[in-house]
């Protein structure tokens, strides 16, 4: 029988396939950083090492994954026409892991012009995605919690990227607003601005789909980024202008980000807690997530309330080790194993309209696969944490990151392999 | 949202009940459905979220909608066809 209705046309499964696929062979890295380094790397983050492995984590792993999932949620779920931006695709992934590769080795040699190059290829790059995704969202007619948050999360792309840009390649300037305060309020625009907003925007439509949980509440969906934003907004103004010099507003903006990555947290829990669906792979990869988001928000209680606390060594490294590898990149490895069989699935029917059986979406990666390679990701963020107190866990945590990355990796690329020979079979001439 | 509905009222020929199910299966479900549904009539489909991506198909295939979301929380999707 030959199907009456057709199906949208998504984007060429190619476009944002190639940014995912990328995200885990770029974190792979950061294992021979850990094997390689040991103790050393995670002794301050002020380290070469430390540097260098946070940045193959944000811009190598969680930048490909959301850049490769916006060229397909954009146009799926916000109805916006980024033609021009999957045009580009190709260029951009090419110049993102170019971009990525020389600020690790800039890190690592400590080379000035390195690091100078590497900002300019990164801010390229960036520039040209807020700049054509920016453009397609304005002219498209949705203007719901999800586009919104999407949108404040690609200002908060530009505001983490131009405060890099100023630490790389303006150290003079750097110097007068202090690196210190200034390196914070990259990582605070980074982790909460860009990383937090994209998430809770893209989980504001995915958790009720994918996760079968009930719709996030009217009051979080519309007020959480807006918030976080605004709060990152007055937070930047505090550290580069005279306000700075009020006492106390420093820590209170930062209270107001814990609160609201906490809110997330809960509310996300509970939500998983409604649902009357089995919790496979992703529920629990974005389980862990959640928790190390409330766990985050406890320990900026934890430092407004013990005087000294956010002061001892292993503090920063905590809060890191918890938003990169606890949030951002379980919640990211969670929804690949969702988004990746979706999208084999819709350009398999596109290429099928004979009607021919095809597998199961759940059947698209095995779900044995994806048990083994969460259980190692999880092995990776409790050992880095472990080696905070204990040190020599962090080989411990080199080879379970060295590990999870390579399954991921393989378990992507089986699914890309695997769609390449059902589409090969549907479209063979009978 | 909704397209203009000129058989309002009229009662569904047939209901899809996606409330629960997990992509693709509320797709696949009404496009099977639709496929089958006669001109003049229309098809129900209850689901837990807004099913944005299904109205540019809908669009695509010449089929008006209206979608509605109830007091007990889930979305009814009223479609028919538009010629």
């Amino acid at each position: 029988m030959t199907r009456v209705l057709a199906y949208d046309q998504a984007p060429a499964i190619a476009v944002p396939l190639r940014f995912l696929l990328a995200a885990p062979l770029l974190a792979l890295p950061a294992a021979a950083l850990l094997l390689y380094y040991g103790p050393e790397l995670l002794a301050t983050r002020w380290s070469a090492a430390a540097l260098a492995a946070t940045h193959l984590i944000t811009l190598g792993f969680i930048a490909h994954s959301v850049v490769g999932a916006l060229m397909q949620f954009l146009p799926v779920a916000a109805g916006a026409d980024i033609r021009q931006l999957h045009r580009a695709a190709p260029w951009l992934q090419v110049l993102l892991t170019a971009g990525t590769l020389l600020l690790v080795a800039a890190f690592l040699l400590q080379s000035a012009p390195l690091l100078k190059m590497a900002a300019a290829v990164v801010a390229l790059v960036f520039a040209a995605v807020v700049i054509l995704a920016g453009v397609a969202l304005a002219r498209c007619a949705a203007n719901d919690a999800t586009t919104r948050a999407v949108t404040l999360g690609l200002a908060g792309l530009a505001a983490t990227i131009t405060v890099g840009c100023v630490l790389a390649t303006l150290p003079g300037w750097a110097a007068a607003w202090g690196i210190a305060q200034l390196t914070d309020l990259h990582a605070a625009w980074g982790l909460a601005g860009w990383m937090t907003v994209t998430v809770i925007g893209v989980a504001l439509a995915v958790v009720p789909m994918f996760q079968i949980t009930p719709r996030y509440p009217p009051a979080v969906a519309r007020r959480l980024a807006p918030l976080i934003v605004a709060t990152l907004v007055v937070l930047s103004l505090a550290v580069t202008t005279e306000l700075n010099r009020l006492s106390g507003l420093r820590e209170l903006l930062y209270a107001l980000l814990a609160a609201g990555l906490a809110a997330f947290g809960v509310v996300t829990l509970s939500l998983h807690r409604a649902s009357r669906r089995h919790a496979d792979v992703s529920v629990w990869l974005w389980r862990g997530g959640m928790a190390s988001v409330v766990a985050v928000a406890l320990l900026g209680a934890g430092a407004m309330s013990v005087p000294g606390l956010a002061q001892l060594p292993w503090f920063d490294l905590l809060i890191g080790i918890l938003m990169l590898a606890g949030f951002g990149m379980s919640v990211i490895n969670g929804m690949m194993y969702k988004i990746v069989p979706f999208l084999i699935w819709l350009h398999l029917q596109q290429a099928n309209p004979e009607r021919h059986p095809l597998p199961h979406m759940g059947q698209i990666i095995p779900q044995r696969a994806m048990r083994w390679q969460a259980a190692a990701h999880g092995a990776a963020v409790a050992l880095l944490i472990v080696a905070l107190a204990w040190p020599i866990a962090v080989y411990g945590a080199g080879l379970a990151w060295a590990v999870s990355q390579l399954m991921l990796a393989l378990n992507l690329a089986r699914a890309a392999w695997r769609y390449v020979k059902l589409r090969r079979e549907l479209t063979a001439p009978a | 949202m909704s397209t203009d509905d000129p058989i309002g009222g009229r009662v569904a020929a047939r209901v899809v009940d996606a409330r629960g199910l997990e992509p693709p299966e509320p797709m696949v479900r009404v496009m099977n459905a639709l496929d089958e549904l006669p001109r003049g009539e229309r098809l129900l489909m209850l689901i837990h979220i807004e099913p944005r991506p299904l109205f540019r198909v809908l669009e695509r295939n010449q089929f008006a909608y209206h979608c509605e979301l109830k007091p007990e929380g889930y979305f009814e999707v009223a479609i028919w066809h538009r010629i």
